[in-house]
């Protein structure tokens, strides 16, 4: 056991290190979002593609460097060290990608992996619909054989940066005859096409990052279906594992992890009243446990990447507790502002806190409720009854009822 | 990155699995609490299991763990603790080889020396106390109390810390007229506590000064690690067993284990389990790779372990409903385990406190730096 660089890790690390001093003036400074900044934002990603910093894990042949998941932790590591923000392509990175590089055919490959690595090209996910959140296999956007192509008409929700995207990953319904599970398929849809409307949806922090998409009588190239008809689900459950892992860790990702939090606590520890320090330290003490709790059982999972194996089910519990950990910090930290925590932010303006308190929810609820991962661990890592499904039946035979 | 057990340690977990479910503390644990029978005492067995004894895993001083040592390391006792958690055994890991035995390593006193080849062997029975209020007179005798000390009612020998005009001593004493272990009843009879009050009980002084403390502090450290390893076992069974009767229970026509409130309490304590699991490797595992964050690690480790254990054993004794209420069923006795273990070597807020001000010191150093 080893939670150390080996000596090539370290080396690896140094090299990282050394770029992103070198250039950090050519990154998108720290603290910063997409918003107003979309320009900037795909130049940062760019510039990361072309040292091999995104998509290092994917094959050479697809601007991947075939890199280990441990190298590309390195790196995300050193990104955040250097306070690089999160690079405006990451649902294309961490979800689409790879949806395509695992289910697409190689034609697909050829023509978007490399532009979504540079951010020439970014990536939304096509998932959620108003009737179809957790029960996601509900999707009712309908897909038409037409030609050589599909047609396309319903209403996607919950698209996040839609607004600034060039391609999604759709699932649709093909099939409305045999149950729901087995009657969707999975698209790639160019985002500027005739029919397609995004209309920004504000979310409890203020921000806008959510879109609902409007699909109306879309033209899809069959070329541009992704596995086979009626294999959308599986294609989805790739996407889905793979949000899941995007979404797990230790809060880092979120300017949240254990070093931003105790950082946070030593400065305003002596500013607190006394009567509320004890309760800080004993959540911060907890917080900060889970925190090493998560990174940890992290590295166990990369360690089972790392040598080929498949992660244990300890795995599955990364994104659970992630985001139960992501409201807590969040929460400690509001608390921290003793007296400011009553205002929207503190007189000096800072304002971090108050969002990551808000976002949390969202963190909950994306890429599977913590309901839902629950169901899952509970059924497919202990072994429990699955939940009562009377909705097994064909969509239409429902739909009849 | 290498964050998995190796595989002489995955042996080492199978033989202790076997060891510990043929010295099963669960049957016995109910007949101790009933008056049927003595706690069991498997030392002699332990002392002899594998290639080193696993009483004497830590018997080589800290630091000697080169590639010539044949010690053990912390990672392989909290691979053995893990298993004898699971089986709720009083076997003396935590008083003795997790504890007694760091403390004793590479002491060049010779009473040191020589009490530590028979705690190895399973010759000797000792404990560690903590003190209350322990003093040494310049006379070598010892007066005032203990805190509550695992095996300190079945412990023939005493170690602790004892307040002297020259500073802090580590000292051994005998069980005696003057050193008497109080009869209380067991609320856990796994743990065989009692509290020892010493009334001019005759002191071996084993070590004094900065060096007695520092090695007093480290043993504590070691002695946490093993505390969550084996409380790390006890969640790991509290789950397995409230997953297998939900598995089979029926209420309103379907598996009890189908319903969310009852799946979702399981799944709560399994990812309290699996976040325990890396702590304790990462705690025991910086005991010899890196020992300057072994306290932060430890604490770390035994503050979640608190929580962890205190919460799986709930859920274990409420998903079986009224039968888990009963006293012929086993869930109280890890209920018990877990009611005591959070209280052992501080309780979840003082752990939790520990952590605090170890990482915020640790915050502040790299500030410095």
């Amino acid at each position: 056991m080893d939670i150390e660089d080996s000596p090539e890790e370290a080396e690896f690390r140094a090299r990282i290190r050394g770029f992103l001093t070198e250039n950090r003036a050519r990154l998108a400074p720290a603290g910063t979002m997409p918003e107003g900044r979309v320009e900037e934002f795909k130049q940062t990603q760019a510039v990361l593609a072309d040292a091999g910093l995104v998509g290092a894990t994917w094959p050479v042949e697809h601007g991947g460097r075939g890199a280990s998941a441990i190298q590309q932790v390195i790196i995300d590591q050193e990104l955040r060290r250097a306070g690089v923000p999160r690079v405006i392509n990451w649902i294309g990175l961490g979800m689409c990608g790879p949806a395509i590089l695992t289910h697409g055919t190689d034609a697909q490959r050829e023509r978007y992996l490399r532009p979504l690595l540079r951010a020439d090209e970014v990536w939304c996910q096509l998932f959620s619909e108003p009737g179809a959140g957790s029960d996601l296999a509900a999707v009712a956007t309908k897909a038409v054989r037409d030609g050589d192509g599909w047609r396309v008409t319903g209403q996607k929700v919950w698209t996040t940066g839609a607004q600034w995207c060039d391609f999604g990953i759709l699932l649709a319904r093909t099939d409305p005859e045999v149950p729901k599970h087995r009657g969707l398929t999975m698209f790639l849809v160019d985002m500027k096409a005739p029919g397609v409307s995004v209309r920004p949806l504000r979310e409890m922090t203020g921000k806008a990052l959510f879109n609902e998409v409007f699909f109306d009588d879309v033209w899809v190239a069959d070329a541009d279906r992704v596995g086979d008809a009626g294999q959308g689900w599986s294609v989805a459950l790739t996407v889905l594992m793979n949000e899941r892992f995007t979404v797990a860790g230790d809060g880092s990702v979120y300017g949240a992890g254990p070093d931003a939090l105790a950082l946070a606590v030593s400065r305003r520890l002596p500013q607190l009243d006394d009567d509320r320090r004890p309760g800080v330290l004993q959540e911060f003490a907890s917080c900060w446990v889970e925190a090493l709790a998560c990174r940890m059982t992290g590295n166990r999972m990369l360690t089972a990447i790392a040598q080929g194996r498949q992660p244990g089910p300890e795995g599955s519990t990364g994104k659970l507790a992630a985001a139960r950990l992501l409201a807590r910090v969040a929460d400690l930290g509001l608390r921290m502002q003793g007296d400011d925590a009553v205002f929207g932010g503190s007189v000096d303006g800072d304002t971090k806190w108050q969002y990551i308190a808000q976002f949390a929810h969202g963190a909950a609820l994306a890429g599977g409720t913590t309901e839902i991962m629950k169901n899952i661990l509970g059924e497919r890592v202990l072994g429990l009854p699955p939940e009562p499904r009377p909705d097994k039946a064909p969509a239409t035979a429902k739909a009849r009822a | 990155m290498d964050f998995q057990l190796a595989a002489e340690q995955l042996a080492l977990q199978e033989m202790a699995r076997d060891f510990f479910a043929e010295h099963s503390g669960v049957a016995n644990a109910r007949a101790v609490l009933d008056g049927a029978a003595e706690l069991l005492d498997p030392r002699a067995e332990l002392a002899e299991l594998g290639l080193l004894g696993l009483l004497g895993l830590l018997a080589e001083p800290a630091g000697a763990d080169g590639p010539e040592s044949d010690g053990g390391t912390l990672l392989d006792l909290a691979v053995v603790a893990e298993q004898a958690g699971r089986e709720l055994s009083p076997a003396p890991l935590l008083s003795t080889a997790g504890w007694a035995v760091p403390l004793l390593a590479g002491l060049p006193e010779p009473a040191a020396s020589s009490l530590l080849a028979d705690v190895v062997k399973g010759a000797a029975v000792v404990a560690v106390a903590e003190p209350a209020d322990v003093e040494l007179s310049g006379g070598g005798s010892l007066t005032g109390s203990t805190r509550p000390t695992v095996d300190g009612a079945r412990a023939r020998t005493i170690l602790t810390l004892a307040a002297s005009p020259d500073g802090p001593a580590l000292v051994a004493a005998e069980i005696g007229a003057a050193a008497e272990a109080a009869a209380q009843p067991a609320f856990d009879p796994t743990r065989a506590l009692a509290t020892i009050t010493l009334s001019g009980a005759p002191a071996t002084v084993l070590a004094t000064g900065p060096g007695a403390m520092a090695r007093w502090s480290r043993a504590l450290d070691v002695a946490r690690v093993v505390l969550a390893a084996e409380d790390l076992g006890t969640v790991g069974e509290a789950v397995r067993r409230g997953v297998e009767y939900a598995q089979t229970r029926e209420a309103f026509g379907r598996r009890v284990g189908g319903f969310q409130a009852v799946k979702h309490a399981l799944v709560d304590a399994y990812v309290q389990e699996e976040q325990l699991r890396s702590l304790v490797w990462l705690a025991a595992w910086s005991a010899d790779a890196a020992p300057a964050d072994l306290s932060l690690y430890a604490a770390a480790a035994s503050a979640y372990a608190a929580d962890a254990v205190t919460h799986a054993t709930d859920v274990l004794v409420h998903v079986h409903g009224g039968i888990g209420f009963t006293w012929e069923h086993d869930a109280h006795l890890f209920w018990r385990r877990g009611r005591v273990d959070r209280l052992l070597l501080g309780d979840e807020h003082a752990r939790r406190a520990r952590v605090a001000e170890l990482a915020l010191q640790s915050t502040r150093a790299e500030g410095d730096a």
